[in-house]
């Protein structure tokens, strides 16, 4: 099958600093503060109070319901403390625990459950993507919609971006066992791996290690191809009609990221829970771009410290990439299950959005990925609307940004978007 | 001739026959509404606000003349319709106090922290999507406006300083400024209220000392001094009861902060 592509979309000409960089390790030394929330699936129960001894791999939050994901400690050492209300970064609190490494990097492994559905859910696995929605509760959905087809997305979300095609590439083993598992688990009939055209180190690692098991698509690193909708349009051809009503999996399509699946395989083969995640840090122009193995609960500055990226004259710290991530007040924050990356912008290199009025030129409807009109979308929120903008589809918006890209007036689209999503979600719970 | 006379004949049958049968339509199909609901709804503001809890004036009307809402029900309105309304309906109208709208917040630009620089759009709603808002508070005002530019009577202004004023005379304690700010910072006190602690911080005194001059301690010292035990401190945050306060004003001496206050209204 000769893979298509989409209409609308960038090439962004960003450099690509961090890509072929080998994944460095960061154990952090002092205090590592991990979030009891996660993941979409809801607040995870704290299983350690205050003084408790705890082991790298150690279950210290319990997932709530059967589809969640259960959350380990990162290091060896103390529970320093147990908060109740510790910031979100995306707004919001959520409770948190403390450990005090003691450096000893002391591991206990999982239980070891026969019943791989029960091994993800115990190993904290979601799905290191856009939406991190817990791995169970993810495959779940698949096999209620009889989904067959399973797509691996080594293909990074954003252009500065390069975990995912280095993580083909160095952990194919574990990649090429977790596809083995999802794929019994949900019975897929077909297996693909997309994979960005330019990365040719991870296409021939897939391409040997999975050998027939697997198909490997080569896709042109037009932005945002990585995300899921747009994946199956350009693989298997189909498109999902109304994506507030039906999801990828109604059309036969599990897309799952290849942190998630390599994750699988580790939990499966080494009995080893999340405790890290593989990202990339960007400094600003690409400098102290790398790629990372880090411990989830290692605060940002850590992180950027690694990197050498200083925090002087730095404009903003955004957990993802520069198109869709969203900036963070405070590097104490910690890095998880959530972060898809970081990027680090120059004071210099920010701009701001004017007050501007919309000039119809129309430029932001030819590159909206799924076909929307995303001045009247937002237009309708800004003037609080929002009957309209849902009609117009705000909901199908996946908050690529392509639209502010390009917008010549810079209108902030997307904000306005968010904004309008918020508005209409708190409308519908108080009803 | 003839044509002409054929097409007024032809019209003016038509005309006829229609008419009788819209007569009978509306005598078959005829609906009851109380003459009431309309002379109700012409005394009311008509600004459809929403202070009332229904839908519009015109619902709020024939809540008023089925017995369901009292007369004084229009807050938007005040005692003048209240007043009006009673005498469409023929009962007597009990004035409701008035009440005015407050911004339970002294955390101004000079005297509260930011804990980054916001850039996004001009509202608080949005700005709460980021991180919970720019304020090192997590209850304070946030001071983009949107109470101001909701305020359907235009009673709310942004002062210099980032915190909204109220016009007493203008504000008809409707309560969208309520609804629309993401933390609730105003709130509609009635005009007897004499003292309140201008705060809407739950935290610790300790952080609040941290990140904001203008903050409830929770010290309790306002409490210790009322001599009519008229104050509360709930979750670190001082309560005035008004039904016990009389306003001596002991508290206001003793508040290391200088958040409670005396409430002057402009209006009566």
């Amino acid at each position: 099958m000769s893979p298509g592509s989409f209409s609308g979309g960038i090439c962004l000409s960003i450099s690509d600093a961090s890509a072929n960089k080998p994944f460095e390790r960061i154990i952090p030394s002092g205090v590592v503060t991990i979030p009891l929330r996660q993941d979409l699936g809801g607040i995870c129960n704290a299983k350690v109070k205050k003084g408790d001894e705890v082991k790298v791999g150690q279950v210290i939050g319990e997932s709530a319901g059967p589809e969640g994901a259960s959350i380990h400690a990162t290091v060896s050492g103390k529970v320093a403390d147990v908060i109740k209300a510790y910031p979100h970064f995306s707004g919001g609190f959520v409770p948190a625990v403390l450990i005090e490494s003691d450096g000893k990097d002391e591991w206990v492994g999982l239980e070891g459950s026969a019943d791989p559905m029960a091994a993800i859910q115990q190993a904290g696995i979601i799905d290191f993507d856009i939406k991190p929605v817990p791995l169970a509760a993810k495959l779940n959905e698949a096999k209620s919609r009889r989904a067959n087809a399973l797509i691996v997305n080594a293909m990074d979300i954003e252009p500065v971006l390069s975990s995912r095609s280095r993580l083909l590439s160095e952990r194919v083993q574990e990649v090429a066992c977790g596809i083995d598992t999802i794929k019994s688990i949900i019975g897929a009939a077909s297996v693909y791996v997309a994979v960005d055209k330019g990365a040719s180190q991870a296409m021939s690692a897939v391409g040997s290690a999975c050998g027939g098991a697997a198909t490997v698509v080569g896709l042109n690193p037009k932005y945002p191809q990585a995300v899921d909708l747009l994946l199956v349009k350009s693989i298997l051809g189909k498109e999902v009609p109304c994506t507030e009503a039906y999801c990828v999996a109604d059309i036969g399509a599990l897309v799952l990221s290849v942190e998630t699946v390599a994750a699988v395989g580790r939990a499966m083969a080494d009995k080893k829970p999340v405790v890290d995640r593989f990202i990339t840090i960007t400094g600003a122009n690409g400098t102290g771009a790398k790629n990372v193995q880090v411990r989830i609960g290692t605060t940002i500055k850590e992180v950027l410290g690694h990197c050498g990226i200083s925090v002087e004259g730095m404009g903003k710290v955004i957990a993802g990439g520069p198109m869709m991530g969203t900036a963070i007040a405070n590097t104490e924050t910690p890095v998880t299950k959530e972060v898809l990356g970081i990027f680090v912008q120059h004071e210099k290199e920010i701009t701001g959005f004017d007050s501007a009025v919309c000039i119809k030129c129309g430029l932001c409807i030819e590159v909206c990925p799924v076909g929307l009109m995303p001045f009247l979308i937002s237009g309708f929120s800004e003037k609080g609307v929002y009957a309209k903008a849902a009609a117009n589809d705000i909901f199908t918006c996946f908050e690529c940004g392509c639209c502010v890209y390009v917008c010549p007036v810079m209108i902030p689209m997307v904000h306005w978007i968010k904004f309008g999503k918020a508005q209409i979600m708190a409308q519908r719970s108080s009803e | 001739m003839g044509p002409i006379i054929t097409a007024v004949a032809a019209m003016g049958a038509l005309g006829l026959g229609l008419s009788v049968v819209l007569g009978v339509a509306s005598k078959v199909f005829y609906v009851y509404v109380d003459p009431r609901i309309t002379q109700v709804a012409d005394v009311l503001p008509g600004a459809n606000c929403g202070g009332c809890g229904y839908a519009g004036c015109s619902d709020c009307a024939a809540a008023m003349v089925e017995g369901k809402a009292p007369v004084n029900a229009c807050k938007a309105g005040g005692a003048s319709v209240a007043q009006a309304v009673a005498g469409v309906l023929g009962v007597s109208a009990v004035a409701a106090e008035r009440e005015v709208a407050r911004i339970f917040c002294k955390g101004d630009n000079t005297r509260a922290e930011r804990k980054f620089q916001y850039m996004g759009i001009n509202d608080c709603r949005a700005a709460m999507l980021v991180s919970s808002g720019d304020k090192s508070c997590g209850y304070g005002c946030l001071g983009l406006g949107t109470c101001v530019a909701n305020c359907p009577f235009g009673a709310l202004s942004m002062g210099e300083d980032g915190l909204p004023r109220v016009d007493d005379e203008k504000c008809t304690a409707c309560g969208t400024c309520v609804k629309v700010c993401p933390r609730h910072i105003p709130r509609v006190i009635p005009v007897s209220q004499k003292a309140a602690s201008l705060c809407s911080s739950h935290d610790v005194g300790k952080l609040v000392k941290e990140i904001c001059e203008a903050g409830c301690l929770g010290c309790g010292l306002c409490k210790k001094a009322c001599p009519e035990k008229a104050i509360e401190v709930v979750k670190f945050l001082s309560v005035v009861d008004t039904a016990k306060c009389n306003g001596c004003g002991k508290c206001f001496e003793k508040c290391p902060t200088g958040i409670m206050q005396s409430l002057v209204f402009t209006v009566v």
